[in-house]
Parts: C-alpha cells; structure tokens; sequence
C-alpha cells in the first residue's frame, strides 16, 4: 500500500513527536505517570491491541537504495473516546498494555481540555527519560571511541 | 483518499472466534447453495455496506485481496476508510482486477466485466458480493447441482431481469465462471458457478413484493 501524501502541518509534527515519546518509553514509567495522572475516560475498541511484525527499511549513509533491513514485533491499537476523537498506538513489543495507554493518551492529547495537562505531566517528563538515556549511552559508547590516526614516520 | 478518522467504527470484538465463525458461514452458504445463514458478530457496519457484507469483508479481505466497489461505495467515506483501516485491502478501478467485487443491486457490474480466470486457473476467478434487499426461500429460482440433495429454491430480489438471464447463462462455461455471494442485512447466502438456476416463472417479478423486509 502506497504512504498517503500527509501534510506537514504543526499538528501533525506535534501529534508525531508525542506519538514517538510515548512508543519508546518504558512501559513502567508510562504506566507510572498515566496512573498518577488517575484519568479515566470512557472509550471503545476500534482495534483492540493485536501484535504483528513490521518490516524495518534503511538506506546505506542515509541516501543508498533502500534495503530490508529485518522485521521487528510490534503492537497496534486503536481507540474511540466517548467524545469520538481516535487516538492510535504502534509500539515496539509484545505489551497491549502499553498499546492500550499510548492510545489513549494519543486521543487525550488532541482534546483541547487535556492536551497541556499530558503534555506537562506526560509527555515532557517521558521525553526528558528518553533523552537522559539517550545521553547516558552516548556518553558510554564515547568514552571507549579510539579515533584512528597516522604518526608521520621519519625518513631515517 | 486518506483515512477519515471520525469515520472509523469497530471491527469484530473477538477478531480471531468471529472472522473464523463468519468464514465457517461463507463456507457453509457456498457448499450448500441456496441455504440462507444469519452472522451476528459486529453490531454495527460502516454507512452503505449491510451487517453481512461487512462482516465478509472483515473475514475475507486482507493486504493480498484486490477488491472493485461499486460507484455508490466507492464513493462512500465510511466504507473505503472502515476497508483501508480493518482489511487493508487494495480497491482497484476496473472489476476485471479484482478478486472480490462488492456491488449494490442498482449497480451490479456485467458479468463479462469480471474476471473468469483462465482454464489453466479457474479459481483466479472474481467472487462477487452483492448486496441485495431481500432474500427468501420463495419458490423463484429452483436451484439444484452440487451440494443440493434435490433441489432448493430462492429468491432473491432487486436484480435486473438482464443480469438474472446473464447469471443463469454463465453456466455454460463452466469451469470458468463466477461465484456470487448474496447479503441482506445480516443474512448470508451464495450461488457458486456449480449450482444450476432454473427460474420457476418467466414471469417478471411484481414490483410490490420486492418491498419485503429481509
């Protein structure tokens, strides 16, 4: 199936880089912060979690022909509030637990009368672990970098 | 056209139990020709497609299945987003590329239209789905040929007295042909390319019956 030509508007960046946090963190902070947050809103399945592979693509330095590079386990789900907005979810793994929140925190977020609250409790905490680790790990790989060079030899 | 979102309702609640209870009810109407089954797994359908229908959508079409709509469908916003979203199914533009054509009754394609598969392969065949308003046992159309012990009679209504004459001509060039599955609201029931069709009057149908709820 062919990627719909989507508009790069600021919602849908925004909507993106929220879906994003909440797909690569942990589940346990996830669930953590969406249970102290307590919401409870009324919703219905449009695709209860169901666990599938997708198909990683990549291109050599960012700009070869691209190539399959393996397949990864993923988890979908879909959800209605009763106010009818659709929050979705893909992330990595086998939790539909973890599914079932970042979709419902995805539909949360485009609500008017939650967005600043999970946005402040949520989002930005979640994003602020991702980048720590981010930063912790680059931190580790740095330090064992060996840059290669070459000592000009004499001539005698 | 992209995915409407706001036009998204849900599909099976037990995806794996129901599109494997509505396959058992495709397989079941297609073996015993003429037999009318109810599925009642979803409680709603997408504006346009019967219970039926979109319950064998939800069962039988997936990313591998080429599916033509009707223009009345084709140009529904609920039908092709509630399709991409829970079958992921390619809609193709002529009938004559795909493997499964839903039609309305108002709208059916030419049978020559579809694909007949080939001699070689004749199960490459075209299945068409048409949404009808009624289906009954009324003595119509006496059906007999495999999977009918004597002979079974039909009748199903709104179909165009040139598509009737051209489904019981189809016959002939067996083992080309094509399947046909019928839906009214939640009732099933289909007439393979096996299944002879003999029309017990040859007179046209009174226009008052065709009112019938199904």
């Amino acid at each position: 199936m062919s990627v719909e030509q989507q508009q790069e508007t600021p919602e849908t960046c925004a909507r993106q880089h929220w879906m994003g946090v909440l797909a690569k963190s942990s589940v346990a902070a996830l669930q953590q912060r969406w249970q102290a947050l307590s919401l409870e809103p009324e919703y219905q399945f449009i695709r209860k979690p169901e666990t599938g592979l997708a198909m990683l693509r990549g291109r050599v330095g960012g700009s070869g022909q691209p190539f399959n590079m393996g397949e990864m386990t993923l988890t979908r789900c879909a959800v209605r509030l009763a106010s009818g907005t659709l929050g979705v979810s893909y992330v990595s793994g086998r939790n539909s637990q973890h599914a079932v929140t970042a979709a419902l925190a995805d539909a949360l977020l485009q609500e008017r009368s939650t967005q600043s609250l999970l946005q402040r409790e949520l989002i930005e905490p979640l994003q602020d672990e991702l980048e720590a680790e981010r930063q912790q790990r680059a931190a580790q790989a740095n330090s064992t970098r060996v840059d290669f060079f070459t000592l000009v030899r004499g001539e005698d | 056209m992209a995915v409407s979102s706001h036009e998204l309702i849900a599909g099976f609640a037990d995806p794996v139990q129901a599109s494997q209870q509505v396959f058992r009810a495709a397989l079941k109407v297609m073996s015993e020709p003429g037999t009318r089954v109810e599925v009642d797994y979803v409680e709603q359908a997408p504006k346009g497609l019967d219970l039926s229908t979109w319950q064998l959508a939800l069962s039988l079409l997936d990313p591998d299945t080429r599916v033509w709509l009707s223009p009345t469908l084709a140009s529904s916003d609920a039908v092709i987003s509630n399709l991409r979203f829970h079958c992921q199914c390619p809609l193709v533009e002529f009938p004559k590329d795909a493997d499964f054509a839903i039609a309305l009754n108002t709208e059916l394609p030419q049978l020559a239209e579809l694909n007949w598969g080939s001699a070689e392969y004749p199960d490459r065949s075209t299945t068409l789905v048409v949404q009808v308003p009624a289906l009954s046992a009324e003595p119509f159309w006496t059906l007999s040929g495999p999977g009918i012990e004597h002979t079974r009679s039909l009748r199903i209504a709104g179909l165009p007295d040139a598509f009737r004459a051209e489904l019981i001509k189809s016959r002939q060039r067996f083992p080309l042909g094509i399947d046909t599955f019928w839906c009214c609201d939640n009732r099933l029931t289909a007439l393979p390319r096996t299944t002879k069709i003999e029309p017990r009057t040859t007179a046209i149908e009174p226009l008052n019956t065709e009112q019938e709820a199904c």
